[in-house]
C-alpha cells in the first residue's frame, strides 16, 4: 500500500501486471483518470499513489469478458516525450504494452488530443474515454464524438467518472478492442497542426456560462484575492481537523476505552495478580489520579492501557481527520493553487512552489511526505525538502498528541508550538539555501479547474491511507510501550536520566525524565509525547518539549526512508543538521521563555 | 533570472521582424494578447506546448503572485503559473479586447 500510508515502500508491479492482457490507464494530468480507475476496479487495489505527487502508480483488476485482468492508472502525463520523471515512467509501462484507455479532459479537447494523438501512433489496441462529459456539455463544449472516432481510429466513449455515466459502455468498447486486431498505426506530420485540424473539424462552442466554480476560480487564482482565501482554506483545514478529531475521540473513543475496554482490562489485571513484570508490561502500573489508585489510560504505561490508546484513542481520529480532509483538498483541486501561492515563498528557502505538496503529506506522517520529494526536479530541491520535512513537520500522530497534552492549557499553547516551529523551519530553510547554491528550475504548472471530488474515491482513499496506518503504526507503538514498560521496571530509566539530565537542566530548562522521552522519539513520536505526561510539566515545559521531540529526529520509518531515498552520506548530513537544529532551538527557547 | 539574458540575445537573432513583441510577464493584468512564439530551447517550448500554450493562442495575464512569485496566466481557458523567467520567454502581441462570447 505504499506511500499513501505510514512507514511503506512503494510496491513492485505484480508479475500479473506485466504483460499485454491488461489495461492501462493514460492521460494528462487533472483529467479524472483515478477516478475512471475506481470506478474500473473494484476492492483490493494494491499500490497507491497521490495523483500527481509521486511516480508509483496503482494497480487494479477489472473484470474484462468473464476474465480477471490487471488495470495500472498509468502517471499522469502530458506527452510521450518525457519532460519529468513521470512521463518517464508512464513511456515505461507502455512499452511493455497493453490496452490502452486513454482518459481526455473533453473540456480541454485540443491539448488532450496530443497525447492521443501521439498514442494512436504506438499501434497499440486503444479506447478513447471522453471523459468529464457533463462538464463540457455545461459549460458550452459540443464535440461530435462519432467523428472524432473516425478521425483517430479508435472507440471514443463520452464518460461522466464521478457520476459513472458511460463507465459501462467504456467496459464494452474495452471488451472489444481486446478481441480485435490492434488497429494501425495513425500517421501524421506535425502534431499541433494535426490537432489543430481535428479539434476545428469536431468541436463546436457555445457562450459559457459563468457559474459558481468560476467565481471561486477567479478569487483563488488572483494574488489579490487569492492570498487572503489560502490563508482561510489553511486555516480552516487545522479547524477541521481539529474539530473532526476531538469529535471521534469525545463520542467514540473515549466511551468506547472507558466503557468498554477498561473493565476488561481491570479484570485482567486482578487475574494477573495486581502486579508483577507481565502485568506491568501489559496492564501498565496503577497511578493516583485525584486521589484515586487506578489504572490511566495515558499514564499507566502498558501495552493493552497506554499502547491501544495512543495508537487508536488518540491517534487515529486525528488520522482519520487529517485524510479525509487532505482527500478533499486534493480532490477538489486546490493544491496546485497553494503551490502557485506560495512559490514566492517557498524560493526563499531553496525550494520550488510545488514542494508544498511534499509538505503537506508529511503533516499526515513524514514518510508519504518525504516519498512525495521525489517529484521535485533536481536532488537538491529534493534533499531541503526531505531535511525540512524530518525536522519542521510534526506528523498527525505527534501532533494528536501535543493537542491532547497542551489543549488542556488553551489553544495558544498549541499554536506557540507551530509558530516556534515555523521559525525553525525558515530559518533553516533560508541557511539550506544560501549553503547549496544551485540554480532552481522555474515553475510551469497547469491549474486545474475545481471539480466536485467524487465520495467513492474519496473513501477508497481514506481506507487505503488508514489500512496503512492500522498496519504499520499500530505495531510499533504497541512494541515501543512495551519497551518503555520494561525499561520503565528496570530502573534504566533512572540511570539514563540521571546521566543527562544535568545538561537537559541546564541547556533547556527540562527535568531529566524529558531526555529519555526524546529518545524514545526515535521509535514513534506519539508514545514519546505520551511520556511526558506523567511529568506533570508545566504548559512551557510541555512547548520546549514538544518542539524539541519534533525537531529532533524523525521516526524510524522516516530514517528508514530517507536511508534508501538519500543514501548514507545524506542521510548523514541531514541527521547532523537535525542535531544541530535541535540543541540550538532549545537552547534558543530556553533562553527566550 | 540569468535566463533573461539568454532569451534577449535570441530574441535578437533568431526574429528581428516581430515589431509588437514583448515578454507576456510585462502585459498588464487583465491585458489580452495572442502568443508569438516560444523564445527559448525546444525542451521550453514542448513544456509548454504540452499545458497548451502556443503560437496563436490568445493569452490574459490574470496577474503575478507576491514575493517574485510565478505569472498567472489564462491561455484559452487553460489556467497555468508559470515562474518570471519562463513567462518573459513567451513572445506576445496585444490584441483589442474582444467581449465575452468568444470561439475558437
Amino acid at each position: 500500500m505504499a506511500d499513501a500510508s505510514c512507514c511503506a515502500a512503494p510496491g513492485e508491479l505484480s508479475e500479473a501486471g506485466k504483460g499485454s492482457r491488461r489495461v492501462l490507464l493514460v492521460g494528462n494530468p487533472n483529467v479524472g483518470k483515478s477516478v475512471v480507475f475506481s470506478r474500473l476496479t473494484g476492492v483490493g487495489t494494491v499500490s497507491s499513489n497521490y495523483p500527481g505527487t509521486t511516480v508509483s502508480f496503482l494497480e487494479g483488476r477489472m473484470r474484462l469478458a468473464g476474465e480477471q485482468v490487471p488495470v495500472i492508472d498509468v502517471p499522469g502525463s502530458y506527452s510521450l516525450d518525457p519532460t519529468c520523471p513521470a512521463e518517464e515512467v508512464a513511456c515505461r509501462v507502455l512499452e511493455d504494452g497493453g490496452i490502452i484507455v486513454n482518459v481526455l479532459d473533453a473540456t480541454n479537447l485540443e491539448r488532450n488530443l496530443a497525447l492521443a494523438l501521439q498514442l494512436r501512433q504506438m499501434g497499440m489496441p486503444m479506447v478513447v474515454a471522453l471523459n468529464l462529459w457533463d462538464e463540457a456539455r455545461h459549460r458550452g463544449v459540443h464535440i461530435d464524438v462519432e467523428r472524432l472516432s473516425e478521425l483517430l481510429g479508435v472507440p471514443v466513449v463520452p464518460t461522466a467518472a464521478v457520476s459513472g455515466e458511460g463507465l459501462a459502455d467504456l467496459v464494452a468498447a474495452i471488451e472489444r478492442v481486446a478481441d480485435a486486431p490492434p488497429p494501425e498505426p495513425l500517421e501524421f506530420d506535425d502534431l499541433w497542426s494535426t490537432v489543430g485540424a481535428i479539434v476545428s473539424e469536431v468541436q463546436r462552442l457555445e457562450h459559457r456560462h459563468h457559474t459558481w466554480r468560476d467565481i471561486v476560480e477567479e478569487i483563488s487564482i488572483r494574488p489579490v484575492t487569492g492570498i487572503p482565501f489560502g490563508i482561510l482554506v489553511v486555516l480552516s483545514s487545522f479547524a477541521a481537523v481539529r474539530a473532526i478529531g476531538e469529535s471521534i475521540i469525545t463520542y467514540v473513543m473515549d466511551p468506547l476505552f472507558e466503557g468498554v475496554w477498561r473493565p476488561v482490562v481491570e479484570a485482567l489485571s486482578r487475574a494477573l495478580g495486581g502486579g508483577g513484570w507481565l502485568h506491568d508490561i501489559l496492564v501498565g502500573s496503577y497511578v493516583v489520579v485525584d486521589g484515586a489508585r487506578t489504572l490511566d489510560f495515558s499514564l499507566s504505561l502498558g501495552v493493552l492501557t497506554t499502547g491501544l490508546y495512543v495508537s487508536l484513542g488518540a491517534v487515529l481520529p486525528y488520522v482519520i481527520a487529517f485524510y479525509v480532509v487532505l482527500g478533499i483538498l486534493e480532490d477538489v483541486g486546490y493544491l496546485p493553487r497553494l503551490a502557485v501561492l506560495l512559490d514566492g515563498v517557498m524560493h526563499r528557502l531553496g525550494l520550488h512552489g510545488y514542494a508544498v505538496i511534499p509538505v503537506i503529506l508529511g503533516f499526515g506522517c513524514n514518510v508519504p511526505g518525504i516519498l512525495a520529494t521525489r517529484v521535485l526536479d533536481t536532488p537538491r530541491e529534493r534533499f531541503i525538502a526531505a531535511t525540512l520535512i524530518s525536522v519542521g513537520v510534526p506528523c498527525a500522530a505527534l501532533q494528536a498528541m501535543i493537542m491532547a497534552l497542551l489543549g488542556p492549557f488553551g489553544i495558544g499553547y498549541v499554536a506557540l508550538v507551530y509558530g516556534v516551529l515555523a521559525v525553525v523551519w525558515f530559518v533553516l530553510g533560508t541557511v539550506l539555501r544560501l549553503t547549496s547554491k544551485d540554480f532552481l528550475p522555474e515553475m510551469v504548472l497547469e491549474i486545474p479547474a475545481y471539480r466536485l471530488p467524487s465520495w467513492q474515491t474519496l473513501a477508497k482513499k481514506l481506507w487505503m491511507r488508514l489500512k496503512g496506518y492500522l498496519l504499520e503504526a499500530t505495531p510499533v507503538v504497541l512494541g515501543g510501550v512495551a519497551v518503555i514498560a520494561v525499561i520503565h521496571r528496570s530502573g534504566i530509566f533512572e540511570a539514563i536520566a540521571g546521566a543527562i539530565g544535568p545538561a537537559m537542566d541546564t541547556l533547556f530548562g527540562l527535568p531529566p525524565e524529558a531526555a529519555l522521552a526524546i529518545v524514545l522519539g526515535f521509535f514513534r513520536k506519539d508514545i514519546a509525547v505520551g511520556m511526558l505526561a506523567p511529568l506533570s510539566l508545566g504548559p512551557l515545559q510541555l512547548v520546549k518539549a514538544s518542539v524539541m521531540l519534533a525537531v529532533t529526529f524523525p521516526c524510524v520509518a522516516s530514517y528508514m526512508v530517507l536511508l534508501r531515498e538519500f543514501g548514507l552520506k545524506k542521510t548523514a548530513l541531514a541527521t547532523a543538521i537535525m542535531v544541530v537544529a535541535s540543541l540550538t532551538t532549545g537552547i534558543a527557547m530556553n533562553l527566550v521563555f | 533570472m540569468q535566463r533573461r539574458h539568454r532569451h534577449h540575445s535570441g530574441r535578437a537573432t533568431v526574429t528581428p521582424a516581430v515589431q509588437d513583441g514583448m515578454p507576456a510577464s510585462a502585459l498588464k493584468d487583465g491585458e489580452p494578447a495572442r502568443v508569438v512564439r516560444i523564445a527559448g530551447g525546444e525542451r521550453l517550448a514542448a513544456r509548454l506546448h504540452n499545458l497548451g500554450v502556443l503560437p496563436g493562442k490568445r493569452v490574459v495575464k490574470l496577474g503575478t503572485m507576491p514575493g517574485r512569485g510565478p505569472v498567472m496566466l489564462d491561455c484559452d481557458g487553460v489556467r497555468v503559473a508559470l515562474g518570471r523567467g519562463i513567462a518573459s520567454h513567451v513572445i506576445v502581441e496585444r490584441v483589442e479586447p474582444v467581449p465575452e462570447e468568444e470561439t475558437v
